[in-house]
């Protein structure tokens, strides 16, 4: 459970510094294009939370990530191997 | 003058040549120029026995950079058009990827998809529709798998006036055009950009990452440098995106000489590189650092190679360079060993379409593009199409044999944007000592971080909010103090009294959902009160300077737009190659 909040703080801080503005609302049900993050940002988030954690997600993943929560849960994934 | 095909033809005596591809997970696979041209003849004999022919056309949506190019080279060695596109970003826009490439499709008149395994579904379910009478015939890349052939020979002739493949530009948010690339256009234009652009010989090495369904990753790295017999090393996009020091990581290690990058990658790479990534590189192999595509800003660019200044970036490899897919790519470049230039020019004056030089600390910076390339020819006119002179800003149009015969299938948009011989490009700007400075768009088109939005668009969607009056808003972009294109919408409220902070939510909201652009600045004003001409439409340009100039009559209670305003320095910024 820890590991589940500490994904989206470090979404919503990753997130804050690529786009230059808050995410404090955001949510694992937050629709990431909703949130007007487009998908030259949304790859620099996934970059930068890859880097931080030392893991990759593999390219096929990514376009399922539609939510925070599938960004979070592909990254638990990848913890967990 | 030779076509592409027999380019890679020639250059398969080149044993010790190849191009390097670096796949996400790092691995890394050479393809040899023989063996590149044995694969394009081996792809070539397979399309056509698969029932291609001469002239099909051919969409590609092939997301592995080696796999693209053997199907790219393979489609044209045959004589078949190739018709590259993106591949679907995210499932959450799925709805608008299919209507794009359903009218790619349909405006190529592509009967067959080349994709890979992963792609076959998604791509069946959402560009498929039921009602289609010739149903699209997808065929995945494996089925084109083969050895490279031996004393390879492909299945037809192709000759410098055939049309070499169909660059769809994103001429309209959902309604690409597809600009018609021969032989010789890509010929004229290869030989321009390796011999007179960057003086290059074999011994140069070429670094990209650009995505290759674009025109400054297909003709700048797959085809202008093997005219130059120069190898490539191919990195993921997403890899880029992901990693930025992917890219320098690599020039470093393949001793890379030139990479081209829209500025938005260079800002992306100043910040996201980190010393412990950076710290053994050598980067004074670097030749050409060339910067197009996207509006050039100065200040990026001393910035990035301030930065990389200690791993002995030179910074005289700074390129920035101008052109267009209707033209090729390139049409100028400035000069090579040449540090950057940039104008300071006088704001007030500028407002009047006069670039005149100041000191004054304010200046208004505009970076040199250079001068077209040879044959090659520029001119700049005012509003009645009539030449003007050095330092005056008009209309950019060009003339060479890289500009291109016009859109496929399309006579309306093509004899509008190709006139006499003369390419309008849509962008303005003004020559000095032939150079060209590129300082704003003619159309009123928004890009942001090198995507491009039309108003249009953005107004349609806003005019369903409720509580706006249809039709009577506008949408535009301007600079914030950081030099960064931001989004503005200037719209008349329906009634009085409605919840200003609320309404503004759900106009952002729902243009993000819908467009994937997000509106930085919503300002309401008194209604009727919206600047339009005579006839009714209404006027961007002059709504923005009445912004500016703090002349919009805003809306009770909201005499405080939400962000504060900063003048532009300039009319709006350029859109350079």
């Amino acid at each position: 459970m820890t590991e589940k909040t500490d994904l989206l703080t470090m979404f919503k801080s990753v997130a804050e510094n690529v786009d230059k503005k808050s995410f404090d609302d955001v949510t694992r049900e937050s629709i990431i294009t909703d949130l007007g993050i487009d998908s030259l940002s949304m790859m620099q988030i996934v970059g930068d939370m890859e880097t931080e954690l030392d893991l990759q997600i593999p390219d096929e993943d990514l376009v399922e990530i539609v939510t925070v929560g599938d960004l979070c849960s592909k990254l638990e994934h990848r913890i967990g191997a | 003058m030779r076509t592409f095909v027999e380019v890679l033809r020639d250059n398969s005596v080149y044993t010790d040549h190849a191009h390097t591809f670096v796949a996400s997970d790092g691995t890394e696979r050479r393809i040899s120029f023989p063996e590149l041209w044995g694969y394009a003849c081996q792809r070539a004999h397979r399309l056509h026995e698969l029932g291609l022919k001469k002239g099909d056309r051919v969409a590609i949506i092939v997301p592995e950079t080696d796999s693209f190019i053997l199907n790219f080279i393979g489609a044209v060695a045959g004589g078949i058009v190739p018709v590259p596109m993106y591949p679907p970003l995210t499932l959450a826009k799925m709805e608008a990827y299919g209507e794009t490439v359903r009218h790619i499709l349909s405006a190529s008149g592509a009967k067959v998809l080349i994709t890979c395994p992963g792609l076959r579904d998604l791509l069946q379910d959402h560009i498929v529709t039921p009602s289609d009478e010739e149903p699209l015939r997808i065929i995945l890349d494996e089925e084109l798998v083969g050895e490279p052939m031996e004393r390879a020979v492909p299945p037809c002739d192709v000759d410098l006036d055939d049309l070499a493949f169909l660059q769809f530009t994103s001429g309209s948010t959902r309604k690409p055009k597809g600009v018609m690339v021969t032989h010789r256009n890509l010929s004229h234009n290869a030989h321009s950009i390796m011999f007179e652009g960057l003086k290059s010989t074999s011994a140069d090495k070429g670094v990209s990452w650009l995505p290759l369904y674009h025109d400054m990753g297909l003709i700048g790295f797959v085809v202008a440098p093997v005219y130059a017999q120069v190898q490539v090393m191919f990195l993921p996009t997403m890899g880029f995106i992901r990693r930025p020091s992917l890219w320098l990581d690599a020039i470093h290690r393949f001793r890379g000489t030139i990479t081209f990058a829209p500025n938005f990658a260079y800002a992306l790479a100043t910040r996201a590189v980190r010393q412990s990534d950076s710290a053994g590189w050598d980067l004074s192999c670097l030749k050409a650092l060339g910067c197009g595509a996207e509006p050039i800003q100065p200040d990026t660019l001393r910035e990035f190679v301030g930065r990389f200044a200690e791993n002995d970036l030179k910074p005289e490899a700074l390129l920035p360079c101008y052109g267009l897919a209707e033209a090729t790519l390139a049409v100028t470049f400035a000069r090579l060993d040449a540090s950057l230039h940039a104008d300071r020019l006088d704001g007030a004056a500028m407002k009047n379409g006069d670039a005149v030089p100041t000191h004054k600390a304010d200046a208004v910076e505009v970076v040199s593009c250079g001068k077209a390339f040879r044959d090659h020819e520029i001119r700049i006119v005012d509003d009645a199409g009539e030449p003007v002179p050095d330092r005056r800003v008009g209309r950019v149009m060009l003339r060479g044999p890289s500009v291109t015969g016009g859109y496929f299938c399309n006579l309306a948009e093509t004899a509008e944007t190709f006139v006499d011989g003369w390419l309008k490009t849509g962008d303005l700007g003004y020559l000095a000592e032939g150079n060209l400075f590129v300082c704003g768009r003619e159309k009123d088109l928004i890009i942001i971080n090198g995507k491009n939005f039309y108003p249009q668009d953005i107004e349609r969607i806003a005019s369903h909010v409720r509580e706006l009056r249809a039709e009577q808003c506008v949408a535009f972009s301007r600079l914030d103090e950081e030099g960064k294109e931001r989004c503005v919408l200037v719209a008349e409220l329906l009634k009085r009294g409605t919840d200003r902070a609320q309404l503004r939510r759900e106009i952002v909201l729902k243009v993000r959902s819908e467009l994937g652009i997000t509106i930085d600045e919503v300002v309401f004003i008194k209604r009727n009160t919206l600047p339009k001409t005579s006839s009714g439409k209404v006027r961007r340009r002059e709504t923005k300077l009445r912004l500016e100039r703090g002349g919009l009559e805003l809306s009770q209670h909201d005499s405080q737009p939400p962000v504060a305003h900063v003048p532009t320095p300039r009319p709006s910024r350029p859109a350079t190659l």
